[in-house]
């Protein structure tokens, strides 16, 4: 049985079947949130924190851990990708930590993160500026300021999730989720901006026309009226 | 990065890999050599549909210069005169009337590009209807740049590669190009697009603008009922047309490098059936 196989079959944690278990770790979050401790996307808000205290569990981490280095991102969690790479190095399937050797610079940089498996066998994942450019990820202005550090990130992240993807439980790291976000900018994409100008623009247009046919309609049972005042006999 | 502003024959005759020198290679690298290099070349004079393709985009995109770049024939302009009615001893009155009105009309043209009033009146319909297009219209009321040429350096090969959008935003997110077809419904147009390589347009023209996002076609039918449809190239087929792009890039530099220009395979190859053949 693999190691993934185990995962889907643990059991599901206990607050969600116990409501005793439930109103316990609700009490620990609401906690946990009025401190001042705890990083300020998780302050006041005990919903969040008590995502992040049954990701801990499921994870077998130190809430505070987990408080410290998980990320609600337009409602994605994620993980630090220095956090995935930590629990990849002490939990996954390699002998020694994860290390990287860079080529190139510029355009043409490109970081491979190493690792050996248990088995022995050596793995590698090459991560370079052509595929953050592909990707679109370079909207992204830290492939700009610090492009080393993000494809270290990458490639590692990558890495892991494909040799030991139960470690991350099959959640992004929030590099990851970043870069896609930046993709979306605020108020949709230029496309989505364009489709809601031209919504607006036809809703204006059956409007107008409804409220023409409604004159018209009037104005039809003001002649009718008229037309039948006009036709009654005013000596009958 | 953004040329200064050129003509379109100007980047034309821009030594660099544009879209459609990469339709040759796709060919074959023979295609693209008799085409873009044979010394004895002769440069094809461009078909009926591709002037049409031209005026269309001048009168929807920069209509002031149409008057300057296009004369339109005149409804009821006598028949030009065959060179036997020009030499004839006793031309008629007639044929001294044709030959006096297309001497003046040809004056007039002088270097402009002629155009029947029939295409012209086709030009005009077409027009109407993409700006009564609601997202056409929108689209082509956005500040914006147009017939802008683009240069930039393939990292992969270092062929230096150019592209001029029909039109693009200020800001550049997106990337918008006119296209004439004769079918502009879902289905037509992903035949088009297939057809005439569209997504590798997409693909490569989004490489020319750093802060570009999105490729969007107005498709615009030739023919009644002259229908519009805006469509916008989906994640994948940009992806696909940007593997296609590389692809084809690797080949040109590849070629140029050892300067063997290959056609089709030289040796007896197995026919089979083609895939859409179900017999």
């Amino acid at each position: 049985m693999t190691k993934e196989n185990e995962i889907t079959k643990a059991e599901s944690p206990s607050f969600l079947t116990d409501s005793k278990s439930f109103e316990h770790t609700w009490r620990v979050a609401t906690a946990f949130a009025k401190s001042k401790m705890i990083p300020k996307h998780f302050q006041n808000k005990p919903e969040d924190c008590m995502v992040a205290l049954m990701m801990a569990q499921q994870l077998e981490v130190n809430p505070i851990l987990a408080l410290q280095n998980l990320q609600v991102i337009h409602g994605n969690v994620g993980f630090n990708s220095s956090f995935a790479i930590a629990l990849a190095n002490e939990r996954g399937n390699f002998v020694e930590p994860i290390t990287w050797t860079s080529k190139g610079e510029g355009d043409n940089l490109a970081v491979t993160a190493h690792a050996i498996l248990k088995t022995g066998k050596e793995i590698s994942i090459t991560v370079g500026m052509d595929t953050a450019r592909k990707e679109n990820w370079t909207t992204n202005n830290k492939y700009k300021t610090m492009p080393e550090q993000m494809l270290r990130y990458r490639s590692a992240t990558w890495l892991i999730r494909t040799h030991c993807p139960e470690v991350l439980l099959g959640m992004q790291s929030s590099e990851e989720i970043q870069d896609v976000q930046v993709n979306v900018p605020v108020g949709g994409s230029p496309v989505d901006k364009i489709n809601q100008k031209v919504k607006q623009k036809i809703n204006i247009t059956e409007e107008a026309n409804k409220l023409n046919d409604t004159n018209t309609k009037l104005e039809n049972v003001i002649s009718d009226s008229i037309e039948e005042l006009d036709n009654d006999d005013p000596f009958n | 990065m953004a040329l200064k502003r050129i003509t379109n024959a100007e980047y034309h005759a821009l030594d660099y890999v544009s879209k459609s020198h990469l339709d040759k290679v796709n060919l074959s690298p023979f295609h693209y050599w008799d085409h873009y290099i044979n010394p004895d070349r002769v440069v094809p004079e461009p078909t009926k549909q591709m002037l049409l393709g031209t005026a269309m985009h001048t009168m929807i995109l920069e209509p002031d210069l149409f008057e300057k770049e296009y004369l339109v024939e005149s409804a009821n302009a006598p028949k030009r005169p065959t060179a036997v009615q020009r030499n004839a001893k006793k031309p008629s009155n007639q044929t001294l009337d044709a030959i006096a009105y297309w001497e003046e009309f040809d004056k007039k043209a002088n270097g402009k590009t002629l155009i029947s009033i029939e295409d012209y009146q086709r030009l005009t319909i077409m027009r109407t209807r993409v700006l009564g297009h609601p997202a056409a219209s929108t689209i082509l009321k956005m500040s914006g740049v147009k017939e802008q040429s683009y240069v930039w350096k393939d990292s992969q090969t270092g062929e230096i590669c150019k592209s001029r959008p029909d039109f693009h935003t200020d800001d550049g997110t997106l990337i918008v190009d006119l296209k004439t077809t004769s079918d502009a419904s879902e289905l037509g147009f992903q035949k088009s697009v297939h057809n005439f390589r569209y997504h590798v347009q997409a693909g490569f023209y989004l490489r020319s603008i750093e802060e570009a996002q999105q490729f969007v076609f107005i498709a615009v039918e030739s023919k009644p009922p002259y229908l519009v449809a805006v469509y916008n190239a989906s994640t994948d087929m940009i992806n696909a047309g940007n593997r296609v792009a590389d692809k084809n890039l690797a080949t040109l530099a590849q070629c140029r490098k050892t300067g063997k220009w290959t056609g089709y395979s030289e040796e007896i190859t197995t026919l089979d059936l083609p895939r859409f053949n179900n017999d």
